[in-house]
């Protein structure tokens, strides 16, 4: 079969595709989250998609259907439930922001491995989505992905100026009369509906990888958020398709390589910023 | 024309003049409790259009604890707020505001430019899909004489220039109250000038001013009323006093003042 063929193929175009919306989605979520200190959110949120996966795994094993048909959505749901849970915690004050992300850790990924168990699993079913694989994708996983990831892409951009304004500074917009709730609700759901798209390619150890790194090398790289935002998208992008190309031609897992690519161009810009002083503006 | 006030000197604790229809922020029994403690604790007050008014009083006193309460950035245990008449939770009521937090707030992890720091303040309670507006951006930043400053990030700036970036944000939403909690901290000496002269023309045009103020310094000669706050407590509002703390090494330095202002002697 030669490359054209392959890449037409739709059992690598597929997830091709979904690499192209994980790219471009994931650092849209990543710079609000990294302008809000809030990286490690999409960590938790991955951790608590597992439990997500074992709850659809056990679901369908009740209801006589195959494994996998329930896994995404229930990582969608558990992922969301996460997601408006750990804002709860933050508004209600009861618990510190940190603490909750760590409860969030160790409860998603212990829920995960019981459920599966009980679900007649292994925690070895749960490899393909802790750390992404291209064999198992299907076609209800690309739709579900282009459904989230438009809808990520039209809150993340088209409300820029909003989410800029409050992550930016959540007393000023507090001040004038922002709904600062209301979209720090949005800004988690968007990193939960990023985790459920990105999980079946990266995996939802390394799915916050690259919703940060980008956005960290394109810091590296240039200076406003408006820019960092968009040299970040390019930058993932890049790295998602050009990662999953590798593992088409290598037998190498794609959330790994994806995520090496992403550090690599952030050590490429960190390098670059220390030789190269930067322009004064203005 | 600067409006003309003619403040009364208030208990402790009990509503200032200032009130009916051009009352643009009024208190009653306003309580803040942090950790069991009363941080703010059953204060009564209203400002009116045209003030000048300080918020003055030592570390820990409540300054900017008040300023909060005032415009519902922290929830009140006790107590009722309201901003030109609405109760301070209706979102709509915030669009006469113009705020500018402490220099330390207000940047977040990402270097943002001072275009984009500014064009935050365009938003309100009714246009939160609003597209930049270049012209009102620029104009923003030239009244506060840095439009030479648009595209650098608000990181690579100094004291003084953040917190003219700070003050365009708030300006850009030609607020009818502005409300500023301390203003000059890490301001050089020259830029406090500068900008209280600013904030001493836009009160002359109108605008309701409120300040947080750890020592009164450039601003002294414009303030109309004074509201001087001792563990979360008003212990006076009204007129300036004559004497007011100048220090801010010199936490202590209030006490006398207090004292004169309450006609006894004053135990913290």
């Amino acid at each position: 079969m030669s490359p054209f063929e392959l890449l037409s193929s739709p059992i690598i175009r597929d997830p091709l595709i979904i690499a192209l919306l994980v790219g471009l989605t994931a650092p849209v979520v990543g710079t609000y989250l990294v302008q809000k200190r809030l990286s490690l959110l999409g960590d938790g949120l991955g951790h608590v998609a597992l439990t997500g996966v074992a709850v659809g795994w056990l679901v369908a094993s009740l209801t006589a259907l195959s494994p996998d048909v329930l896994a995404v959505p229930g990582a969608l749901v558990a992922a969301v439930a996460g997601a408006v849970m750990i804002e709860w915690v933050r508004i209600a004050g009861h618990t510190s922001r940190d603490t909750a992300l760590a409860i969030l850790f160790y409860g998603g990924i212990a829920g995960g491995v019981v459920l599966i168990q009980l679900a007649g699993g292994t925690s070895q079913s749960l490899m393909a989505y802790l750390f992404g694989s291209l064999s198992t994708v299907t076609r209800s996983d690309l739709l579900i992905a282009a459904v989230l990831a438009v809808v990520v892409l039209l809150i993340g951009v088209g409300l820029r100026p909003l989410l800029f304004a409050v992550t930016s500074d959540e007393e000023h917009a507090q001040a004038i009369g922002l709904p600062v709730r209301m979209v720090n609700i949005l800004i988690a759901v968007m990193a939960a509906l990023t985790v459920t798209l990105a999980m079946r390619i990266v995996g939802a150890l390394m799915v916050s990888a690259l919703m940060i790194v980008p956005v960290a090398a394109a810091q590296s790289m240039v200076r406003g958020f408006s820019r960092t935002m968009n040299v970040a998208i390019v930058i993932g992008v890049l790295c998602s398709v050009a990662g999953l190309l590798i593992t088409v031609f290598v037998d190498l897992p794609p959330g790994g390589v994806i995520v090496l690519l992403s550090i690599a161009v952030y050590i490429v810009g960190l390098l670059a910023s220390a030789l190269i002083p930067r322009r004064g503006v203005g | 024309m600067r409006a003309e006030h003619t403040p009364t000197a208030a208990s402790p604790s009990t509503p200032a003049s200032a009130d009916g229809p051009d009352t643009f922020i009024r208190l009653e029994g306003a309580t803040v409790v942090r950790s069991g403690a009363r941080v703010l604790d059953s204060v009564s007050t209203a400002i009116g259009e045209g003030e000048f008014v300080a918020v003055i009083g030592p570390n820990g006193s409540g300054k900017s604890t008040l300023m909060r309460a005032m415009i519902g950035i922290l929830p009140l245990a006790e107590g009722r707020a309201w901003i030109h008449g609405d109760p301070v939770r209706h979102r709509a009521a915030h669009d006469c505001i113009g705020y500018v937090p402490q220099t330390s707030a207000g940047i977040g992890n990402i270097a943002a430019t001072a275009r984009e720091a500014v064009s935050a303040g365009l938003l309100n309670s009714r246009s939160l899909f609003l597209r930049r507006d270049r012209r009102r951006v620029d104009e923003a930043l030239d009244t506060v004489g840095i439009s030479h400053l648009a595209d650098r990030p608000i990181t690579d700036m100094s004291g003084g220039q953040r917190q003219r970036v700070m003050i365009a944000r708030a300006l850009i939403r030609r607020p009818q109250v502005l409300l500023l909690d301390e203003p000059f901290t890490g301001v050089d000496a020259s830029s406090q000038e500068q900008i209280a002269e600013l904030i001493g023309d836009l009160n002359a045009g109108g605008t309701t001013v409120i300040v947080v103020l750890h020592e009164t310094g450039p601003l002294r000669s414009l303030l109309t009323r004074a509201i001087l706050l001792e563990q979360g407590r008003i212990v006076h509002d009204g007129p300036v006093p004559d004497r007011l703390p100048h220090d801010p090494a010199d936490d202590h330095h209030v006490d006398p003042i207090i004292e004169e202002c309450i006609g006894q002697e004053f135990t913290p």
